[in-house]
């Protein structure tokens, strides 16, 4: 069996503020495969942006964040590194190269006064050395990779003459130029529409399927995840509450949350040939706040099978089968079986 | 809900263009519809489809261009400034954003307060309070909240506020202008919920617009497909989705993943940006990133025609449209 | 119990913080100006003109044997009730021109051409020209003063009206069918405090040395009302025996219009919503 590409262990982020200290992230571990793709689910509050923010070491200075945990990702020479514990010009040799992120807004996250040849080039010329024009010439490919037509003249072109799905695409190309091994996806197809983000989608399996790079897909979007995930991380309130390969994920939900997530989606509200419910499952209540956390359980206010083991302490995320994890009181755990 | 009665609203040929006369915006270009008594009748598209533009249109928040737009028969375009005023109690609309749509300064019990008094409903301290209460509670609120400012709220909570601040002026007929979108999923069911039990228990009417194609499957009874501001297709729910006839809904079905990691779909994806609604394509909009296109298309823009009994479909290749819709 | 979020962050900042206590001095010193000067303003003492400062007369006496240092409290008064005056009357003004200039698309040409058009007058010569037609007097100083800022502030409200006018809860109030007139008071109004309170900061300190810059030039308040601006302009020709007779007064405009500005910016910063923290 081989290695995963990335390993997170324990990872915790945590932001002091005026009001308090707020724990983004708490005690997050999950991998991800050679050539797989893991989604990260979440809601808002969920911590699943800065999960992906802290592995990148893109988190603010001004921040001030507490960082800890341990990560394993292997490169591509063969060695095995902590992207936590990197210094910073290690870390940003890695960044664009064989760690790439494309994020959800294009617009804002291209330079609106460089062409969008010169931006691809830039990434290129700085990891792998080479000279304008050959730097130019892989930009060209790489518009070419992602399918954007008559790819010579957008060279030349800048971010707002492109649309939506196309800057999109360019964000990907950017991504790509230096061969990533990992790209983290960071809700990449939320702002474009249905017909767009089928072609997003489709793109981005393409170039998997032909690079055999990994992909970390952050999304709130179900529909996405059945289509296009191979192992689905559930995040509530930045804990891990459930990890499991896709297919299992959907058929036999384990954690109160992700079966109360999966039970009120319209698009699953009526298997087929029924009438349609009259009324939706609904997870009742909100999240709570980040700086006023529950004492045990942070789902146990809105969960409907609540006990009071779940008020005293927060239950661990223990292994339920086979590559699958949930962190509830009402799953047996199981004995982790021999690799 | 009966087809039989007369439409409660009724849009005929409408259009709006923006921006110069020479190169003009057509976010709305000679769209028809109606919509019955009791009925919701759901507006999807993308980018581009003019499906807001004829949310706030209908409403006459944003002037036509052309066209006109009748309720109980009457062209509300025609109608004085304060006749038209009047009317806005019959006629209301919930928000996509929670955030922006609430004035950060008042709060709720002044924000409900408002919009009861602009009308001389509820008159009085007393009768206010009461029925600013009985408002906060029918969208699942407590009293006690009217006290509060917005900024106190999550997203979803705003949301029923908003729905509460349309309910009292005690409408007929409701836009929601993608009430849904900005909303946790696990939020989204609790307002669907809301929206289902108050349009029973209130016999509204609504225009639900929205590009959340489950969403829609589940809340309306028609639907209305629309593409750079033209008409696609209308039927009624169940039959546009089990089988799409317009080649766009097809596609537009198609692009949408179901929740359902068994379902597989051999689908191809469309190709093709959605054209500029400055530079729409001649003839039929679709033509551009349609599978089935031929030069034909190019030549007239197609009417939307009764095809099969409650079925409208514009394109002008029937036969296509006709064949069982792929699987 | 903890302070408010303004007061706190204003209290990030040191330099508003002196500006804040600073002007406070000011104002109490100005306020309680009969308990706090020893003598009166207008006392002349030909024996004891041109003193320097000295136990008696912290800030020396002017050419007239009249202290300082109560003719500078004293003169607090009028400079910053002309300054205050001024402030407030070309806010009241120019918001209402803004407002409807901003609110109303057909207004908006005519009414900002003629902002524009006074506003292409340098400050001082308009509020020059304008004293020179009214005659001076502390009343028609004010007038002329207001007259020159009312622009000013009309363009700022304007400029924000057209961004608070779009925003969604307006338009649902619109929706809601509320009149017209209560959505300008009740909607777009207190939406456009921010700008209008750093407008008021400034003008208050443009005001200052506005109506010092006048009455020096002898075309401001009349010569018999002790404004820290015709305390310098009446000494100026003794500036060289006797500099505090000038220094005093000049440091009383500069502190007080320093002090403004200073609050001024530090205002707009706190309110700027960029910096603001999310709700």
């Amino acid at each position: 069996m081989t290695a995963p590409r990335l390993t997170v262990q324990h990872l915790s982020t945590s932001f002091p503020t005026e009001d308090g200290l707020v724990r983004s992230v708490a005690d997050v571990s999950f991998t991800i495969d050679p050539g797989k793709t893991t989604a990260l689910v979440g809601e808002s509050g969920s911590g699943k942006s800065v999960t992906s923010l802290t592995l990148m070491r893109l988190l603010a200075k001004t921040a001030n964040a507490q960082v800890s945990g341990q990560t394993a990702f292997v490169t591509r020479e063969g060695t095995t590194i902590d992207l936590l514990s990197l210094p910073e010009p290690a870390i940003r040799r890695l960044r664009g190269n064989q760690l790439s992120m494309i994020f959800q807004e294009p617009m804002t996250s291209l330079n609106p006064v460089f062409t969008i040849g010169e931006q691809i080039a830039e990434s290129v010329r700085l990891h792998k050395g080479l000279d304008r024009a050959r730097a130019l010439a892989h930009a060209k490919r790489m518009l070419d990779l992602v399918e954007i037509p008559a790819s010579a003249q957008r060279l030349h072109e800048y971010p707002h003459q492109l649309s939506g799905g196309m800057r999109q695409r360019v964000m990907i190309a950017l991504a790509m130029a230096c061969d990533p091994t990992l790209l983290i996806a960071d809700e990449p197809t939320t702002a474009l529409d249905v017909t767009i983000q089928a072609q997003i989608l489709e793109l981005m399996r393409r170039l998997q399927a032909e690079t055999g790079m990994s992909i970390l897909f952050i999304t709130h979007n179900l529909g996405v995840v059945a289509h296009h995930a191979d192992d689905v991380v559930v995040m509530y309130a930045g804990r891990v509450v459930e990890s499991a390969p896709v297919g299992p994920l959907f058929a036999a939900p384990q954690h109160p949350y992700t079966q109360g997530l999966l039970a009120c989606l319209p698009g699953k509200a009526r298997p087929p040939g029924q009438a349609r419910p009259k009324r939706l499952f609904a997870i009742r209540g909100q999240v709570s706040s980040p700086l006023a956390p529950p004492p045990g359980c942070a789902f146990e206010p809105r969960c409907d099978h609540a006990i009071d083991a779940c008020r005293a302490a927060m239950p661990e995320l223990v292994n339920t089968g086979v590559s699958r994890q949930a962190r509830c009181v009402h799953v047996a755990p199981v004995l982790k079986e021999a690799a | 809900m009966t087809t039989t009665s007369p439409p409660l609203i009724e849009v005929r040929r409408l259009k709006k263009y923006f921006g110069k006369p020479e190169r003009p915006v057509r976010a709305v270009d000679d769209v028809s519809f109606a919509i019955h008594p009791g009925e919701t009748l759901g507006l999807v598209g993308e980018s581009g489809s003019g499906k807001s533009t004829i949310g706030r249109t209908v409403l006459r928040l944003v002037e036509r261009s052309d066209g006109e737009v009748l309720y109980r028969g009457e062209d509300i375009g025609a109608l004085s400034a304060e006749k038209m005023r009047r009317l806005r109690s019959k006629l209301q609309i919930i928000f996509q954003d929670p955030y922006a749509s609430l004035n950060p300064k008042m709060r709720i019990s002044a924000i409900l307060g408002e919009a009861l008094s602009t009308h001389g409903l509820a008159p009085g301290r007393a009768a206010r309070d009461k029925r600013i209460a009985e408002l906060l509670e029918l969208v699942g609120l407590r009293p006690e909240h009217a006290s509060r400012f917005p900024h106190e709220f999550s997203g979803g909570q705003r949301q029923r506020i908003g729905v509460a601040r349309a309910l009292a002026v005690e409408p007929e007929f409701i836009v929601a202008d993608e009430p849904l979108s900005a909303l946790d999923v696990s939020i989204q069911s609790q307002v669907i919920n809301l929206l289902a039990d108050l349009r029973e228990r209130l016999n509204l009417t609504m225009l639900f617009i929205s590009h959340d194609l489950d969403v829609v499957e589940y809340l309306c009874d028609r639907v209305v497909v629309l593409y750079l501001g033209k008409v696609m297709e209308v039927a009624e729910t169940d039959a546009l989705f089990e089988r799409p006839l317009h080649p766009y809904t097809r596609a537009l079905l198609a692009a949408s993943p179901k929740p359902d990691p068994t379902l597989k779909t051999e689908h191809v994806p469309l190709t093709g940006d959605i054209p500029s609604p400055m530079a729409p394509p001649s003839g039929c909009v679709f033509r551009t990133r349609c599978p089935h296109a031929i030069d034909a298309c190019a030549q007239h823009v197609p009417p939307l025609e009764e095809v099969a009994p409650g079925r409208w479909s514009a394109c002008i290749r029937k036969e296509i449209v006709l064949m069982k819709a792929a699987a | 119990m903890k302070l408010p979020r303004v007061i706190r962050q204003l209290m990030h900042r040191r330099i508003v913080m002196v500006a804040a206590i600073v002007l406070a001095v000011i104002v109490v010193l100005a306020l309680g100006a009969p308990w706090v000067a020893s003598f009166d303003p207008n006392d002349t003492a030909v024996l004891d003109r041109l003193k320097g400062p000295s136990a008696a007369h912290l800030m020396g006496t002017d050419e007239l044997g009249r202290d300082l240092y109560a003719r500078i409290v004293y003169g607090a008064r009028y400079s910053l009730a002309i300054a205050a005056l001024t402030a407030f009357g070309s806010v009241i003004c120019g918001t209402f021109i803004g407002l409807v200039a901003g609110f109303f698309r057909r207004l908006d040409t005519p009414l900002m051409r003629i902002v524009d058009a006074m506003m292409s007058f340098p400050d001082i010569l308009l509020a020059i020209a304008l004293v020179a037609i009214l005659g001076p007097s502390l009343v028609n100083v004010v007038l002329a003063l207001v007259l020159v800022y009312t622009p000013r502030v009309a363009r700022v409200v304007r400029a924000s009206t057209l961004v608070v006018r779009e925003l969604l809860f307006v338009e649902a109030v619109r929706a809601l069918g509320v009149r017209t007139s209560r959505i300008l008071w009740r909607h777009i109004l207190p939406n456009l405090m921010s700008p209008i309170l750093v407008q008021v900061s400034f003008i208050f300190a443009y005001a200052i040395l506005a109506e010092a810059g006048l009455s020096f030039l002898g075309v401001g308040v009349p010569p018999e009302i002790p404004t820290w601006g015709t305390m310098v302009a009446g000494s100026q020709q003794y500036a060289h025996q006797a500099f505090w007779v000038v220094l005093f007064p000049g440091l009383a405009i500069i502190f007080t219009a320093l002090s403004l500005q200073l609050l001024g910016d530090g205002v707009r910063d706190l309110l700027d919503p960029k910096l603001k923290k999310a709700a």
